[in-house]
């Protein structure tokens, strides 16, 4: 175990946890820590960490040995200043996954003549046995070691898992196995395993059973090695989070622009941002004019105007002009900083479901050894020989460890996230398809998620003139501004008209508009009060038509030119137009859809009532995303949610099933279980009946998986097991499993391109 | 309840199985069923060998 320095702050720090091996050992590990005198600790299994908060002056190592005590392995990370890079050289060689390679690889090269020579009477040359001895040895002690490991540490907690049935069964096979050799019939030269799957009584110590162990090994190293692979990378949302912030920054000097990294920007400094960059830390503005577009971090879609003395965020974008901003919190304090503790105390909060194949674990692993005990107690009883009837014993213990177990969870995930690639939705977390329960709400976020995310023109007012001149006129003119709604209006009329003009004269006039010389014409676009600057009054039926329109929540602009009003144009965030297919599709499935947004009431039921939405949470910060999540989820809903911008995060990882849209930001990408390539909120209805299907498939293996084995239990008792046999129950359920997954391959879109 | 008294009362449990099922079948399966048994095993480990 290697031991880094101790951590920058004492009071919280966090654990990266080895060995975990279902969500009950995250569980014991929590319990482990909390009894620690004044330590409070949260584990999460899924990101492989726990999250502690110790007293001043505690030894961070008597953490890590609680956890050792408890069976298990812990490290302390590398300080936080180098987190970005040591973090992500740990995310591409995760040595628990390489372990697991390897040893899934060795069982597999191992494994496969074992089983074909106890299959194929052909293949058994004199010797063979001992031959399939030497390769299965190692399969069943070094490659299967996780899993005796895991079921030595689960039998001290008196608990039983999938481990537990896996080791027992094994190693049942694997003894019995040695016993036949070495003290039975079994290791004579010329022993062949006749191919018959007739039931007969038969002494048992010449039959060996190291193919069953062997394969179940294998089998379900498979699994684990892929189901790992494509688990959740800890830390992953936090890193695109932090990437968003600014790398360096233009402080001033004096008069003198310097531009430093971001680490040595100190609260007081003065800093510059010229349009289009990024505002390097939350602070107040000096000097300047601009409009900052907060959209990904806030999702309010409409920039915001701002002027000396308003405070800006970091990491929002200046699109206007140049500002002097004084920095007011730096490093942890910042806005962002705060969001990232929020995200990964929703991913750590996130309560763990057992996992399926655990679950029956843990009352099947009982029931056999109990089904074993009382056959051999039978055998004893009725008074035949010692070895017969540790003989059936043995044979109930070994044919209770299904093959198919290991496929069951694994297939199934592997198949319902590769139709799902297929289709656009990318599932980040496939265990979250099984934990999930069935959900009922789906929450959706408003800007970018059900509406575009981009201001785009949706109403023209022109009674004194030909719309379509008003808005060539009007995208003339604003196309030489940066701003988020000139823009909007310039990519209108270009779409309408082909070109634009060019002005001979332009002028912003911040935070009001803009104004210039078109084809001679004096022409000004803007808020009514720049007009009024102009001595030109709107009229009272564009009056009215402009209170109508802001009304619906819509940002609205005067085009005037030569002295007089002469229209309107409207902008604002567009609904997609497959929104409201998809939510009456989602409700067909029985969820209830609820928007979510920070934009105002007005606004938010506009919105709604275009996509046939009844509930709606509007005004709700940024912070406070997560927390209506967890309100729904107090109120016993189980909540999906669809977002895309950085403000969905913690909410994204809070939900039951976090779904971010692929044209959104990396960071809700990454706190999210799937993503919906496509961008389009019919992904999120596939993406829902694919998670339900890839369930009930999971539960219908499971079912087949113990099925076959199930049923062989009586014949194993009674005496009657052959190694043809149990070899038949392996191989059954093993391609039922396999072909029942791939029947996921069929699963049809919602989308008809 | 903790993990040790846990698995002890299983251990119990597992006993008293063993002991049901050992009285039971001494009770129930009547000897030739296990003379038969015997003689088949002998049998068939014979046809299987040769």
């Amino acid at each position: 175990m290697t031991v880094a320095p101790t951590p920058l702050a004492p009071t919280n720090i966090e654990l990266d946890i080895t060995g975990m091996t279902c969500a009950s050992c995250a569980a014991r590990i929590e319990k482990k820590l909390n009894k620690l005198e004044g330590v409070s600790a949260t584990v999460n299994y899924a990101t492989e960490r726990a999250a502690v908060s110790i007293p001043e002056g505690y030894d961070p190592l008597d953490l890590v040995t609680a956890v050792e005590n408890a069976g298990y392995g812990a490290t302390l990370p590398a300080p936080k200043g180098a987190s970005g890079e040591t973090s992500s050289s740990d995310s591409d060689a995760d040595p628990e996954l390489t372990t697991l390679r390897q040893r899934f690889v060795g069982a597999g090269i191992l494994a496969i003549p074992v089983i074909l020579m106890a299959m194929i009477p052909a293949l058994q040359f004199t010797y063979w046995q001992w031959a399939s001895l030497t390769l299965a040895a190692p399969v069943i002690v070094w490659a299967g070691w996780p899993f005796h490991r895991a079921a030595w540490v689960n039998l001290k907690h008196g608990a039983a898992t999938m481990d537990t049935l896996i080791s027992l069964g094994t190693s049942a096979a694997f003894l019995w196995s040695l016993y036949a050799l070495f003290l039975g019939t079994a290791g004579m030269p010329g022993m062949t395993h006749a191919f018959e799957l007739t039931v007969a009584p038969s002494d048992g110590a010449s039959n060996i059973y190291l193919e069953v162990a062997a394969g179940v090994i294998t089998f379900v190293l498979g699994g684990r090695y892929f189901e790992k692979k494509s688990k959740r990378q800890a830390g992953a949302a936090l890193r695109a989070l932090m990437e968003l912030g600014a790398k360096d920054v233009a402080v001033l000097r004096g008069s003198q622009e310097v531009r430093i990294p971001i680490e040595e920007l100190r609260v007081g400094d003065q800093f510059v941002v010229r349009p289009g960059e990024k505002i390097a830390t939350d602070g107040v503005i000096t000097s300047g004019t601009s409009a900052v577009d907060a959209s990904m971090l806030t999702g309010e879609s409409v920039p915001v105007e701002v002027g000396e003395g308003d405070s800006v965020t970091g990491a929002t974008v200046n699109a206007g002009g140049r500002l002097v901003v004084r920095a007011s919190r730096i490093g942890p304090d910042t806005q962002l900083a705060q969001m990232a503790t929020m995200v990964e105390a929703a991913q750590s909060g996130k309560a763990e479901v057992q996992r399926l194949a655990d679950k029956i674990s843990g009352v099947f692993v009982p029931i056999v050894i109990a089904i074993a005990v009382a056959t051999l107690g039978a055998w004893l009883g009725a008074g035949f020989p010692l070895t017969a009837a540790f003989t059936a014993a043995v044979a109930v213990l070994i044919i209770a460890c299904p093959c198919a177990l290991g496929l069951a969870t694994p297939t199934a995930l592997l198949v319902g996230t590769g139709r799902g690639a297929q289709m656009g939705i990318l599932i980040k977390g496939p265990e979250v398809l099984e934990s999930t329960r069935r959900v009922d709400t789906i929450v959706l976020d408003k800007t970018g998620t059900v509406t575009t995310g981009k201001m785009t023109v949706t109403d023209i007012v022109a009674p004194t003139a030909d719309p379509e001149e008003l808005l060539a006129i009007a995208g003339a003119l604003e196309d030489s501004s940066e701003h988020p709604i000139a823009q909007a209006v310039a990519n209108a009329a270009r779409e309408k008209s082909g070109t634009l003009l060019a002005p001979s004269d332009f002028a912003n006039v911040e935070g009001h508009g803009v104004r210039g010389t078109i084809a001679g014409r004096d022409v000004v676009v803007g808020k009514e009060s720049l007009l009024a600057d102009w001595n030109v009054t709107l009229p009272e039926g564009l009056a009215d038509a402009k209170n109508h329109l802001q009304g619906q929540g819509k940002t609205v602009m005067i085009v005037g030119w030569n002295g007089a009003a002469h229209g309107l144009i409207a902008v604002a965030d567009a609904v997609k137009e497959t929104s409201a297919q998809a939510i009456s599709q989602l409700r067909d499935l029985g969820l209830t859809p609820v928007l979510l947004t920070g934009d105002n009431e007005t606004v938010a039921r506009q919105i709604a009532s275009e996509v046939n939405i009844d509930e709606v949470i509007a005004q709700v910060l940024p912070e406070e995303k997560a927390r209506v999540i967890s309100e729904l989820q107090d109120q016993g809903k189980v909540v999906a949610m669809v977002g895309d911008g950085v403000n969905d995060a913690a909410a994204l990882a809070q939900a039951d099933l976090g779904l971010a849209m692929g044209t959104g930001t990396d960071v809700a990408i990454e706190a999210a279980d799937i993503t919906l390539v496509r961008g389009d909120l019919r992904g999120a209805t596939d993406a829902i009946r694919l998670s339900r299907r890839t369930l009930r498939t999971i539960k219908g293996n499971l079912f087949w998986a113990f099925a076959y084995n199930t049923a062989a239990i009586p014949l194993a008792a009674l005496g009657l097991l052959n190694p043809m046999l149990a070899g038949a129950a392996m191989a059954f359920s093993s391609v039922f499993v396999v072909s029942n997954s791939l029947r996921l391959r069929g699963f049809k879109s919602v989308i008809k391109d | 309840m903790n993990a040790a008294s846990r698995l002890a009362l299983y251990g119990v449990g597992l006993v008293a199985i063993f002991v049901a099922s050992y009285a039971a079948a001494g009770a129930l399966v009547p000897d030739s069923v296990v003379e038969n048994w015997q003689d088949q095993s002998i049998t068939h480990v014979e046809d299987s060998t040769h």
